[in-house]
């Protein structure tokens, strides 16, 4: 018993291909998850293999041949029988002469439907020129009558082999022939053929059922190039067989995409699992029309790649950059194989390094999409910092109380529309803890548009004031990245009640980009005062009195300039370094750190 | 081989038809050779062996022959034909259980497999042992379900399709053909 409900719902629908095609879809997703309905459909699709093979060997065309041979056989004892017994003596006499009341009813009403039977039979022999005389014969007895034809069916078997033996002249003829011109030479050679009737595309088709080496490949390399071929209903049967026994597989393979179809789709899928033949199942699932084939190459991949740590491999990287291609369908495509799978830094920079045009993609279908495909829409526009997106992500964010997973999506998106929509959304009834996450946003997007700084700054300070905290919490919380100690900078130069809660907190940050922020603090001309010293106090701090005074002083020199109240360039007196030592112990963020002076 | 001959391949079921009851023989061949294979396909696992299921074939065809001036083209050809088949491979299973019962109670075939006499079934089983093993427990089905199976398994036909041929509802087919696969699963155990 399954005990997954979805599977209950849908393993025997999918099974049996009665679900619809976006349902089918979303059931194979489920099966990649559920090892339960995976292993049911395992065991099913078992038994049906073992099932079609206890009847392959019933289907050949000389069985069928030979069946219809049997057919008109008993059509034709059938019609002699008949003649014998209206001919013979009656053999009623032998029967029980004893009938049963109710049976009695039952010939009554026989006798009268033969009797119409005759009356109807009589008034179609008046209209013989409308009715051949072996249809009223049918009519008239109720059984099979043969007319004799001019020519027996075993004539019609040596046509037939004939037939086929110069269609195989032909294709052998036809092996060396480059593709351009098979076609017209295969029409050239076969134009007796086609006088005598032979409809080509099925002797075509049965030559790939039957024949061997070049007269084969040459049959194969023209299915896929013969229109007729398509509508023959075995066409696709011996294809699949070659495919299967690995018979010219290339040729199989490309006859198939020219083929189409969901079972051509189907047979190419699967070669995508081989590792020979998957670099040509993929060029031609490439080249087939429709949603299908990059549904096909969606749900193959990853082939290769067992977790996210690994790269992905040659053969990945190239089904996503042939999926990115494939236009709309192909970005329906990674949007499926993404909702399955998180898009991965990896995965995403395979996917925008593939084409620009499958941003442009992306966006056009972003609108129209739902549930997971829409967020890893979502994820992947954000990793193409694709600003069409904006509008959508700003409406999740809305709709989801501004989840910082969203939040995050605009960030990574970045640049001035993302922090004008980070702002836009401000704009609405936010708590203080909202506009926090916002504000946090807002730094986090210097880390793509690091130009950006005073007006991101700005505006992070309109939403979350000095007065407030002023963000310095939610930039601690980003653990010393290069845009958190940018952002504590700015905000020692231009917030003068929080500047030295700033400059300490920057240098306990331990980040490489701290020490040389802090100093080109100092340098600044425009710092005020207090800023200036703790700035200086936090460089102290965290670099020690000799490396500030060496690296001032190095500056000094390269600028021409002298640091105030020294008597050489960067030195840091003793009194201010006392000063200096001062607001160190008295700031509270110091205790934590060591001092290098 | 005349024109015409060959061009009946390319033919509609009904175009076929109208031509064999204006006289045209070869279009009644035609027809066979349409639906014979799929045909003797789904009578080989309903009639229970290849003998019958022959004999049961040919017959569709004569009666194929003999009504096709009735047939109204409600259903296609294809659900007629396999319903005349199917209605007489149902004959002959009734005839056969007003004999006394000589069929052991469980599939020789089935039961001689490997893992079936209380013994632990080994790894793996050659795909011939399989094959018959998968024969033997379809022939253990009721006909209904049999049928349902067969018919989409071999023939992918939709359940509207099978409704049609067994002159039942698609919804009835659905269930039939889930209960043929629950019991297949449940009979063959662990032997796949």
């Amino acid at each position: 018993m399954n005990g997954c409900r979805m599977g209950r719902r849908f393993l025997m629908l999918y099974l049996d291909r009665e679900l619809e095609p976006d349902q089918a879809l979303g059931f194979e997703t489920h099966l990649d998850t559920c090892q339960e309905c995976a292993g049911h459909l395992e065991r099913n699709r078992k038994v049906e293999d073992l099932l079609e093979n206890t009847l392959s060997p019933l289907t050949s065309p000389e069985m069928s041949a030979a069946f219809l041979d049997k057919v008109r056989l008993r059509l034709e004892g059938d019609a002699a029988a008949k003649e014998d017994s209206s001919a013979g003596p009656d053999q009623a006499q032998s029967r029980p002469t004893r009938i049963p009341r109710r049976s009695l009813r039952i010939l009554w009403a026989a006798a009268g439907a033969a009797a119409a039977a005759i009356i109807l039979v009589w008034s179609f022999h008046q209209q013989e020129e409308a009715v051949p005389a072996k249809r009223a014969a049918i009519a008239d007895s109720g059984k099979p009558h043969i007319v004799a034809d001019t020519r027996t069916t075993a004539e019609e078997a040596k046509e037939r082999l004939l037939a086929r033996q110069e269609l195989r002249a032909v294709l052998e003829k036809l092996s060396g022939i480059p593709d351009a011109d098979l076609c017209r030479s295969f029409e050239e050679g076969t134009t007796s053929l086609k006088s005598k009737g032979w409809r080509i595309d099925i002797l075509l088709c049965r030559a790939l059922l039957h024949e061997e080496d070049q007269a084969l490949r040459s049959a194969i390399r023209l299915a896929g190039r013969w229109s007729g071929f398509a509508s023959v209903p075995r066409a696709i049967d011996s294809l699949e067989r070659l495919l299967k026994e690995r018979r010219y597989p290339l040729e199989t393979m490309t006859a198939l995409a020219a083929l189409d179809g969901p079972r051509a789709e189907a047979a190419l899928g699967k070669a995508l699992l081989d590792q020979e033949l998957r670099y040509h199942a993929l060029a031609c699932l490439e080249s087939m029309p429709g949603d299908g084939p990059a549904f096909r190459i969606a749900k193959a991949l990853p082939i290769d790649r067992r977790s996210s740590q690994e790269p992905l491999s040659i053969f990945e990287t190239t089904a996503l950059a042939a999926l990115s291609r494939m236009g709309p369908r192909g970005v329906k495509g990674i949007l499926e194989f993404m909702g399955r799978h998180e898009p991965d830094e990896e995965l995403v920079r395979s996917v925008s390094m593939s084409g620009s045009g499958f941003g442009r993609e992306l966006a056009a279908l972003l609108p129209g999409l739902r549930g997971q495909k829409r967020d890893a829409a979502l994820r992947i526009a954000a990793s193409l910092r694709l600003e069409e997106a904006l509008p959508l992500m700003r409406r999740a964010a809305e709709r989801s109380s501004l989840e910082p997973r969203i939040l995050a999506l605009i960030t990574s998106t970045g640049g001035p529309h993302a922090v004008k929509t980070l702002v836009e959304i401000y704009q609405g009834p936010v708590s203080l803890r909202e506009r926090r996450r916002i504000a946090a946003a807002l730094v986090r997007t210097l880390s793509l548009y690091p130009d950006e700084l005073e007006s991101t700054m700005q505006r992070a300070f309109e939403l979350l004031p000095a007065e407030q905290g002023g963000l310095i919490p939610e930039l601690l919380a980003m653990e010393g990245t290069g845009e958190a100690c940018r952002a504590l900078a700015w905000i020692v130069g231009n917030q003068p009640g929080i500047s030295v809660q700033a400059a300490f907190e920057l240098a306990r940050t331990g980040s490489d980009e701290a020490l040389p922020l802090l100093l080109a603090l100092i340098e600044g001309e425009r710092l005020p005062q207090e800023a200036q010293a703790a700035a200086s106090a936090a460089a102290i701090l965290l670099g020690g009195r000799e490396t500030v005074e060496s690296i001032l002083g190095e500056g000094a020199r390269i600028s021409g300039k002298g640091s105030a109240g020294s008597g050489r360039p960067g030195r840091i007196t003793d009194s201010r370094f006392r000063r200096l030592l001062e607001i160190i112990e008295q700031h509270p963020s110091s205790k934590n750190s060591a001092t290098g002076g | 081989m005349a024109a015409s001959d060959i061009s009946r391949d390319l033919l509609s079921d009904t175009e076929l038809k109208e031509r064999f009851l204006e006289g045209d023989e070869k279009s009644f061949d035609a027809i066979v050779l349409r639906y014979e294979s799929l045909v003797r396909a789904i009578l080989y696992r309903l009639a229970g062996n290849p003998e019958d299921a022959e004999d049961v074939a040919q017959e569709t065809f004569l009666r194929v022959y003999s009504h096709l001036g009735g047939f109204r083209g409600e259903a296609s050809l294809k659900t007629w034909i396999l319903r005349i088949a199917t209605n007489l491979a149902r004959d002959l299973q009734r005839r056969r259980e007003r004999r006394p019962p000589i069929l052991p109670l469980e599939e020789p075939a089935l039961k001689a497999l490997p893992g079936s006499q209380g013994e632990s079934p080994p790894a793996r089983l050659s795909l011939k042992e399989k094959t018959r093993a998968v024969a033997a427990a379809l022939d253990l089905l009721p006909f209904k379900q049999r049928a349902a199976l067969t018919m989409k398994v071999i023939g992918d036909m939709s359940y509207e399709e099978i409704a049609a041929a067994l002159d039942t509802t698609a919804n009835s087919v659905k269930s039939s053909a889930h209960l043929a696969r629950k019991r297949l699963l449940g009979m063959l155990g662990d032997r796949l």
